[in-house]
């Protein structure tokens, strides 16, 4: 008895499945599901790459707040430190012959 | 079916061209504007001093009759990597009260936008000549430094650490 209605339930949805509603409700999964799964996805990767930014901004300045970063900060920003760099090793550690004198006489 | 597959294809290809600028952004490079330092302190040993900063002449740096000095081109404050140089003369209303600091002691540099805090990690006597031990090794940021021995004939390098840093909302420097 228990196993016939178990049978009359799947010919049901059996016959539910090959119904023009069943195709229908497929498609607007399709359509809507996946695009939302793919947001879904690229809005969390992208707010763990934010949270590395604020990260990297706390120990940084907080210019960026004011100026929006554009293409061309980008590459003024890169052009900075690649002088800052320069500067280093031109004028810092690499050219040093004596710690400085710091001597006590008053 | 086809529609849809055409219509999740645009938003594939959309939200990729979304992200992408937002990778660029996270990789904006770590100096921003150099932060340089404009003022110590050594809370537990009574240092409360103005920076300024050092031109490298003839192979050293002059040190300030009246002030710390930042040694020019070591590091910025907010450099990745390197070492900030900060120095003075061993005085006792300069650096001379270093010579009693102690590993784990903390120190406050600020700059214009943000105060540092670092915690003394090393401390060592050094000859002059022996430039190398400013050279950064890559967990020390900051390295304080001084004259010590009866004539002055050697260095005091005390070692930092960053431990962490707040905005200079009061712009407190001297």
């Amino acid at each position: 008895m228990a196993r016939k209605k178990q049978n009359s339930l799947f010919d049901q949805a059996k016959s539910w499945r090959e119904s023009d509603t069943a195709k229908a409700v497929g498609t607007v999964l399709a359509v809507l599901l996946i695009p939302a799964s793919v947001i879904a996805w690229n809005y969390l990767s992208s707010s763990k790459t934010d949270i590395v930014d604020d990260k990297a901004a706390s120990t940084e300045v907080t210019q960026n707040d004011e100026n929006p970063v554009s293409e061309t900060n980008i590459e003024e920003d890169s052009q900075t430190i690649s002088e800052t760099n320069e500067a280093t090793e031109i004028s810092g550690i690499g050219g040093v012959k004596v710690l400085p004198d710091t001597n006590s006489k008053e | 079916m086809i529609i849809a597959f055409f219509i999740n294809l645009a938003f594939i290809l959309n939200s990729g061209s979304v992200s992408t600028p937002v990778s660029i952004v996270s990789k904006v490079p770590q100096i921003v504007r150099e932060d340089i330092p404009k003022r110590i302190i050594v809370k537990s040993v009574n240092i409360d001093l103005p920076v300024i900063e050092s031109p490298f002449e003839g192979g050293s740096w002059i040190a300030s009759e009246h002030f710390a000095s930042y040694a020019q081109g070591t590091s910025p404050l907010n450099s990745d990597n390197g070492n900030t140089l900060i120095f003075a003369h061993a005085r006792s209303k300069l650096f001379k009260p270093l010579l009693k600091a102690k590993v784990g002691d903390l120190v406050s540099v600020y700059s214009d936008s943000q105060i540092y805090y670092y915690k003394i990690v090393d401390r060592e006597i050094v000859s002059p000549y022996n430039v190398e031990a400013i050279e950064s090794p890559a967990k020390y940021k900051i390295t304080l430094l001084t004259c010590v021995g009866t004539n002055d004939e050697n260095r005091l390098l005390l070692r930092g650490e960053l431990i962490g840093l707040n905005e200079n909302k009061y712009k407190e420097v001297i």
